[in-house]
């Protein structure tokens, strides 16, 4: 047992060496999934002023224009006139248009009698992320025209009334059920801790195979439990410290506050990039390249990960497919954690299910990796 | 030797796929011996290593220790160490000598306290010990091999399995390991077993099989087969006619008869500077047009970079070259000088008439006479009826002669080869340098090749022998013979009937280097009286003592150790 673990050790820390001495590797262990972090963020982030933007103004009214006056800024630029409503989808499904405001006849008359004037935003919500912010600053925008509206009324009127005068109502075409904002950047952690660990790892064993050390593992009384143990161990290692990484830039680049404890998060966290070191690992075990290890790796990770995990399209939209892949992969589980975690302020006991869950995610892979991994060629 | 073999295969056979690398293969390996696996690239050499690492499925019956290797596959592991084939294959080049050979006792469970002992006394023996925090990936090939070796030994293994740990590395390191390999052996009473396509490696074990396409054409001891011929590589080359391989005269294309002599090299005071290291000291050669030409040397010695200035690829700082009188480098000349690098020329998806297609496109040959030229290169390289074939596919001795056909389409002055024929069998080798000299003779092409494979240098009109960016032998291959013979005295084959104790002899200053049950011994003045009388007082019987002309190895050796005699 003493030895095992001894074994165990020394395997490991020869990775480690490894991995600190080649420079790709390091650089593929922690520049990448940091760069990658901060692509993925602002490239959901960054085009969030200047977007394209125009009116359909059925009111013509002083009120009207004041009220588009207001929308036309830092965020939103006004790009070209439109029509009628049908031009505008139009023009919104080809990306000319990010959002377009649609007055009523009746905004003005109902501003005037006191009444909620109702108007309509209508918002591309291909780009969840981008919808959220655009209702955002909607929804502040009007807030600062009603908070205006109000005062002049009081102090025209004398009369103090709570009812906003105008209310906006978003609505978004081509994906119409998006519900939290603040959900996409936390969500990045589960792509990230996906790909990267699974790839570093793929290439661990693909990397032996391909140089011909593997023979020593194969010639020698080494156990396969020793080897797959000693192998997993720095990049679950590497790839929590990226952990880490990641929820910090999640706070400091994107200011996105965590609601719930970091200490729910990390059981998850863990047991989720254990999962995908395994996978990489079984990656390995198959084929017989670095290269062919990688493709295969990113094939198997990125594509589950963006469509299946709930990170763009929420699992209750999927169809009935999505929906059952969503379930066989493992990172729809842990974006329930983050989600719990960063928007809900779950505890570790309304997580338990999903940690448990992941937990049986290692437990299976690793055994799986015990059969299929043979200490022989063929 | 009476006890148990090692292994014992009976009728092993393996198949992947379509492809059957062993036919029913039958062998004993005899314990504390050296048993040699000969064969050309292909042969499976490395399947059979692999089934006797138990790290590969097989038919048949194959023992280890009279147990069935397939039943406990994980019961030789501890008692194996194996080494794959490709140099620096086992090792980690990320991690330094030290952290190597302390990894692999970790793996193989030395205890703690042996291990640094035992380190330091391989380190020793392998004259690694200057280099112990060196990457592996600084260290060169001979170097490469020789920590791959002490990685093998550090667990005292009682079966080393060598899958060719001597191919590409040079012969003074090819030397240097079987010293290691004797010693140890003499020491320790390790088998092992020892792969390679060096046809002259054989001479060095005690017992060989000679693996053909998956089978055994041979087996048996070097001394039975040496009787009959001189050198093995002769040896196997009978039994591979007899095998029914072909030997087919190679043919001259038909306008190459009509052809002037005109390849002259001149080779003027060269020097070559990598920032503060200097690769060629100030070399001098000419080279006659029509003359085969051989630049023998260990690796780092400069002969590539030699190469590379006479091809026009490097610019030396000083000195001149001229080929066929013009300037390296010149497009006149790039027209009148063929390279060959090994296989890797060929465009191994394309099939062989495309390649040759390729090669006529880019030395501006076309038409009719890129047909003719088409012609002759399938025919003397063996490819008729293979013409669309992919030449991935093709066999290695056909796909060198491929490459060389390929270099030669445009018929140059000169042509270069480096390294042309490794891995490739007798009859492949032969039908090679048949060709070669065909271009030479017939031809006049002048040819300059390096080779590790000092076999090769005896096809050689002259060779020289470089080393640290200088020449230091040069001259026809039995006038350097000759001149170690006046300095060293005759070479004498003894063959004893048990092992002898190199200080016996090293007493008298007598040079010994055991070829497995036999030995080169040497010394000025040297008479087979002496050598029979130092063996009678010992008591010490001998099957012969026979006068024979130095191998050209120890011709190498001997000019590269200095005059020093080893």
């Amino acid at each position: 047992m003493m030895k095992s673990l001894y074994r165990i050790k020394e395997i490991a820390f020869k990775e480690v060496k490894e991995i600190y001495r080649n420079r790709l590797f390091l650089v593929l262990a922690f520049l990448v999934p940091f760069i990658m972090f901060v692509v993925f963020g602002y490239g959901i982030t960054l085009d969030i002023e200047n977007m394209p933007f125009s009116f359909i103004d059925y009111d013509h009214s002083r009120l009207s224009r004041e009220l588009v006056e207001r929308f036309i800024g830092r965020y939103f630029k006004f790009e070209r006139p439109v029509k009628d409503v049908d031009e505008a989808e139009d023009l919104l499904s080809r990306g000319a248009l990010r959002a377009v405001l649609v007055i009523p006849p009746d905004y003005s008359k109902n501003i005037y009698k006191g009444r909620t004037a109702q108007v309509q935003l209508l918002v591309d919500g291909g780009f969840p992320y981008t919808s959220l912010i655009i209702r955002g600053y909607a929804n502040a925008i009007v807030a600062a025209f009603n908070q205006e509206l109000l005062r002049q009324r009081q102090y025209r009127y004398g009369v103090a009334s709570t009812e906003p005068p105008v209310r906006i109502e978003t609505r978004y075409l081509f994906n119409e059920s998006l519900k939290t904002s603040y959900a996409l950047v936390p969500g990045l952690i589960a792509i990230i801790l996906l790909i990267n660990p699974a790839v570093l790892t793929a290439i661990a064993i693909a990397r032996e195979k391909e140089f011909g050390t593997i023979y020593n593992i194969y010639s020698t009384p080494l156990r396969k439990i020793e080897f797959l143990l000693g192998k997993t161990i720095p990049y679950m290692i590497i790839s929590t410290i990226n952990f880490f990484v990641v929820v910090t830039g999640v706070k400091v680049l994107f200011g996105i506050p965590m609601k719930g404890s970091l200490f729910v998060l990390l059981p998850g966290a863990v047991l989720y990039v254990l999962i995908n070191v395994m996978i990489g690992l079984l990656i390995s075990t198959m084929t017989r390249t670095v290269v062919s290890a990688q493709i295969v790796t990113l094939i198997v990770t990125i594509i589950p990960a963006f469509l299946y995990s709930g990170l763009l399209i929420p699992v209750s939209n999927l169809g009935v497919e999505g929906r059952i892949m969503a379930h066989i992969y493992p990172t729809m589980y842990f974006m329930r954690i983050i989600h719990g975690v960063y928007l809900k302020r779950l505890g570790l006991q309304a997580l338990l299910t999903e940690i448990g869950i992941l937990l049986g995610y290692v437990i299976m892979l690793f055994a799986l990796a015990m059969v299929i991994f043979k200490k022989r060629e063929g | 030797m009476n006890e148990r073999p090692v292994f014992s295969l009976k009728e092993v056979s393996k198949s992947f796929r379509k492809t059957q690398a062993l036919k029913e293969i039958s062998l004993d390996i005899n314990a504390s011996e050296i048993t040699g696996i000969i064969g050309p690239d292909g042969a499976g050499k490395s399947t059979l290593f692999k089934i006797l690492s138990g790290i590969l499925s097989y038919d048949g019956i194959a023992l280890f220790k009279g147990e069935e290797i397939r039943k406990n596959p994980e019961l030789i592991k501890r008692s194996l160490s194996y080494m794959p084939q490709g140099i620096g294959q086992n090792l980690y080049m990320d991690l330094t000598v030290e952290e190597n050979i302390h990894f692999f006792a970790t793996l193989k469970d030395v205890p703690k306290r042996v291990v640094e002992q035992r380190a330091e006394m391989l380190l020793q023996a392998t004259g690694l010990q200057h280099f112990r925090q060196r990457f592996a990936w600084q260290l060169s090939g001979g170097m490469k091999q020789k920590l791959g070796i002490c990685c093998a030994l550090i667990s005292e293994p009682e079966v080393l399995i060598l899958d060719e740990p001597s191919t590409g590395i040079d012969p003074l390191s090819r030397r240097q390991l079987w010293e290691i390999l004797n010693e140890y052996l003499r020491a320790s009473g390790t088998t092992v077993v020892f792969g390679t396509s060096y046809m002259d490696e054989a001479e060095k074990c005690h017992s060989i099989m000679f693996l053909h396409r998956g089978e055994s054409l041979y087996r048996g001891h070097p001394e039975e087969l040496m009787q009959k011929k001189r050198g093995l590589e002769d040896a196997f080359f009978e039994i591979l006619l007899a095998s029914g391989e072909e030997l087919k005269e190679a043919e001259v294309p038909v306008d190459g008869n009509m052809r002037q002599r005109e390849g002259e090299v001149i080779v003027e005071g060269v020097v070559k500077r990598f920032d503060s290291f200097v690769a060629l000291k100030g070399v001098s050669l000419t080279v006659k047009p029509g003359e085969v030409f051989g630049l023998l040397g260990p690796n780092g010695a400069g002969k590539t970079t030699l190469i590379k200035c006479m091809v026009g690829l490097l610019r030396p700082e000083e000195g001149k070259i001229r080929l066929s009188g013009l300037e390296p480098g010149s497009t006149e000349l790039r027209f009148r000088i063929g390279y060959m690098s090994q296989i890797f020329s060929l465009y191994g998806d394309l099939t062989v008439k495309e390649n040759i297609q390729l090669y006529g496109t880019l030395y501006g040959i076309k038409g009719r006479l890129l047909k003719e030229r088409m012609q002759w290169i399938i025919n003397f390289s063996g490819l008729k009826g293979k013409e669309s074939t992919v030449v991935k596919s093709l066999p290695l001795g056909m796909k060198q002669r491929l490459a060389l056909g390929c270099a030669t389409i445009h018929l140059p002055s000169v042509l270069f080869l480096d390294e042309p024929t490794s891995g490739v069998d007798p009859v492949a080798r032969r039908l090679f340098w048949d060709f070669i000299k065909k271009l030479s003779n017939s031809m006049g092409i002048t040819v300059i090749v390096t080779t590790h494979n000092l076999v090769e240098a005896d096809f050689c009109d002259r060779v020289a022998i470089m080393n640290e960016g200088e020449i230091i032998a040069l001259g026809e291959p039995w006038r350097l013979k000759e001149a170690f013979t006046s300095t060293n005295g005759e070479v004498y084959e003894l063959y004893p009937e048990a092992p002898l104790p190199a200080e016996w002899f090293s007493e008298s200053s007598i040079s010994l280097v055991p070829y497995g049950r036999r030995y080169h011994l040497w010394r000025k003045g040297l008479s087979v009286e002496t050598i029979k009388e130092i063996l009678e007082n010992h008591g010490v019987g001998y099957h012969y003592i026979k006068r024979i002309p130095p191998p050209m190895e120890d011709v190498f050796v001997y000019y590269l150790t200095g005059q020093k005699v080893l």
